[in-house]
């Protein structure tokens, strides 16, 4: 009689238990799953602000470009800093003074 | 259920992945120095679930006033209910997308954003020609995009990509983009801008109606400049009319005249048709030859070979002609590359006409003589005096140098080529001959830059006009050279269509080369020619881009 009580308490306890693990494993894989969706959102999130950065970054590139080309260079240079382009009949030239060159003497055949 | 495992898990996948195509980005252009002339932004482009709509009557003239597209438009397109996804406007700018996104209206949840990419050309204008443009599907329409589509775009993969229940995709990984490869051209931004400078202030001068400026690099072949007009801008093709999208350097055929007479030239010293000291009678202005008469513009008097030349006189060149005769001087035009392509790497080259030997006619050998009855382009001209230049050697014109990987690794090196086409000797004493153009009592004095020789040649001839059959009244006017004459550093050729109040060559042509040529021999740092033998040297270093250039070759 005590016998069959116990194989019946281990029983219920079993069962208990079982559907415990059951339900918790349930809710740990629903949990982890939510957890790995979470981190593809926060992932998405960041791709997006990655993509918002390197789209600002082609952006700055191109206005660098734009600032940069001669035509650009050149209105701010002959606009606003009074330079021009260089002008040939401008460049000057001086005479080099070698000066006094040493003797050389060799006896290697020319 | 079980057994239908991987129906369902495949229904499942189905409802969080999604196949997805990467974005195509086209690969980079940049100039001989590494400037970037072409590049991709990614932008906004308005999109629709029209299913979604609610009111879209209000909905499209809310999007027409904030997008700048016509309501009607709008309306048709989100009217089409059945619809999941319709275009609005595509490639918006910043603040247009700013101000949509910012839309909070009853239908804003109905519109979304794609992030496309853009082709901008960050320098305008500048070498607009020789870039080309794409689509709005960025596919390539003209020049360098066109002809190097395939190395510029390359063909994207499927990529698989997480979405959630509402189908908003997570995540992109990594390899969201397929880069194309990148293009180096053989322009230089520098000398690209003093070419386009010089042909706006020359045009203007004259009121022209067209021009081309080409400068090539006489050894190699390599292209540094190609300048037209009108011009365009790449990043609104839409805005002009084709006409002006034409690359005239490579497409435009034209009767060169005078220019025409170095073919002359060159059969008459490799043939050695002439004896020492062989004159020729130029004293009466004209000559007729199979029932025309070919004038000069001034009376000449009698005139040595080099003299005919250096003149220009269009009866001495007559004279020569009728004793080489047409078969050798159209062999010899041939040779120098007229009526055949030169194999630039552009597309829509044109190739020239060249009447052959056996159906030349009375007046042919007269009429070639002197560049008429053969249409040539301005980079044919140009290919046959950079022979000259170098000493004999038809170069291969090219614009791209190089082409490399979105990393940078280089793929291909295009090397320039050439073919013998004249004796050095000849070559030299073609050289001496062009020279006395520029000189005092040349048709080129013009061109002359200070300090350093030019060898070149003017032409002038009228414009064949093909709806009439006619010649009209108009010119084209050009100027082919080199310089410095000795060791060319730059070959170019200056061709102005429809000048007003001038129309010779020497005189519209001549000084745009000189100006170019002048500006970028600064910019290049090349020194004079009398440098060593006065034993000059720069006070200070000039302009520092021209150092890292390959001018010391030669």
């Amino acid at each position: 009689m005590r016998a069959g009580m116990r194989d019946s308490m281990l029983s219920y306890t079993v069962k208990v238990l079982a559907c415990g693990i059951l339900i918790l494993g349930v809710f740990g894989i629903v949990s982890l799953r939510a957890e790995i969706r979470h981190v593809e959102y926060e992932l998405g999130a960041l791709e997006r602000e990655l993509g918002g950065v390197l789209k600002e970054r082609k952006d700055i590139m191109a206005d660098r470009a734009a600032l940069l080309s001669i035509h650009a260079v050149e209105q701010r240079a002959e606009g606003s800093l009074g330079l021009g382009f260089p002008d040939r009949s401008k460049v000057f030239y001086v005479r080099r003074d070698v000066g006094d060159i040493p003797y050389e003497a060799s006896f290697r055949q020319r | 259920m079980l057994l239908d495992h991987k129906k369902l898990s495949e229904k499942g996948e189905d409802q969080y992945q999604r196949l997805r195509e990467q974005d195509i980005r086209r690969g980079l252009i940049f100039d001989r120095q590494g400037r970037e002339l072409a590049m991709n932004l990614d932008v906004d482009s308005l999109v629709c679930d029209p299913s979604k709509m609610v009111k879209p009557k209000r909905a499209a003239l809310q999007i027409s006033n904030l997008a700048g597209v016509s309501y009607g438009e709008v309306l048709k397109k989100i009217s089409e209910r059945e619809k999941h996804f319709v275009w609005i406007k595509r490639k918006l700018d910043g603040a247009t997308a700013l101000k949509l996104r910012a839309w909070k209206g009853e239908d804003s949840k109905a519109i979304d954003f794609v992030t496309e990419a853009k082709r901008v050309y960050p320098k305008g204008t500048l070498a607009s020609h020789l870039i080309g443009f794409v689509d709005l599907d960025n596919a390539a329409r003209a020049g360098v995009e066109n002809y190097y589509e395939k190395d510029l775009r390359q063909k994207g993969e499927k990529i698989l990509v997480e979405k959630d229940a509402s189908g908003k995709v997570l995540s992109h990984g990594a390899e969201t983009e397929s880069r194309g490869d990148n293009i180096v051209l053989t322009i230089d931004e520098g000398l690209q801008f003093i070419a386009e400078k010089a042909l706006d202030e020359g045009m203007e001068k004259w009121r022209a109606e067209a021009g081309s400026v080409i400068m090539m690099d006489p050894y190699t072949g390599e292209i540094l400049a190609m300048a037209n007009r009108p011009l365009f801008d790449p990043n609104r093709p839409g805005a002009v009319r084709p006409e002006a999208m034409r690359n005239r350097a490579i497409m435009d055929l034209f009767e060169p005249g005078s220019t025409f007479k170095l073919v002359l030239a060159a059969a008459t010293i490799e043939e050695n048709l002439l004896p020492p000291g062989a004159r020729f009678d130029c004293t009466s202005g004209s000559i007729q030859v199979g029932g025309r008469r070919f004038s000069d513009v001034h009376k000449n008097g009698v005139l040595a070979f080099e003299e005919v030349i250096k003149k220009s006189s269009n009866v001495g060149s007559i004279q020569i002609g009728l004793r080489l005769g047409y078969e050798r001087l159209y062999k010899y035009a041939k040779k120098l590359g007229f009526g055949e392509l030169t194999g630039i790497d552009l597309p829509s080259e044109a190739k020239g006409r060249l009447t052959r030997p056996e159906k030349a006619w009375g007046t042919s050998i007269a009429a070639l003589s002197i560049g008429y009855e053969v249409s040539v382009t301005p980079i044919q001209v140009l290919r046959a005096y950079s022979a000259v230049a170098n000493g004999g050697v038809l170069p291969a014109p090219h614009v791209v140098s190089e082409v490399r990987s979105p990393e940078g690794e280089l793929i291909r090196k295009l090397e320039p080529g050439g073919t013998r086409v004249l004796k050095p000797e000849t070559a030299a004493r073609l050289k001496k001959i062009l020279s006395m153009v520029t000189e005092e009592g040349g048709t080129a004095t013009l061109a002359t830059v200070q300090g350093n020789k030019v060898s070149g040649k003017t032409g002038t001839a009228r414009l064949y006009d093909p709806k009439t059959r006619r010649y009209s009244g108009d010119y084209m006017s050009s100027f082919v050279g080199f310089v410095p004459a000795e060791k060319p550093k730059i070959a170019m050729i200056v061709v102005i269509k429809g000048a007003k109040g001038a129309v010779y060559g020497g005189v519209v042509a001549a000084p745009v080369f000189r100006d170019i040529a002048e500006r970028a021999f600064a910019y290049m740092n090349v020194p004079r020619d009398d440098m060593a033998e006065n034993n000059l040297v720069f006070l200070e270093k000039g302009y520092g881009a021209g150092e890292t250039l390959r001018w010391d070759k030669n």
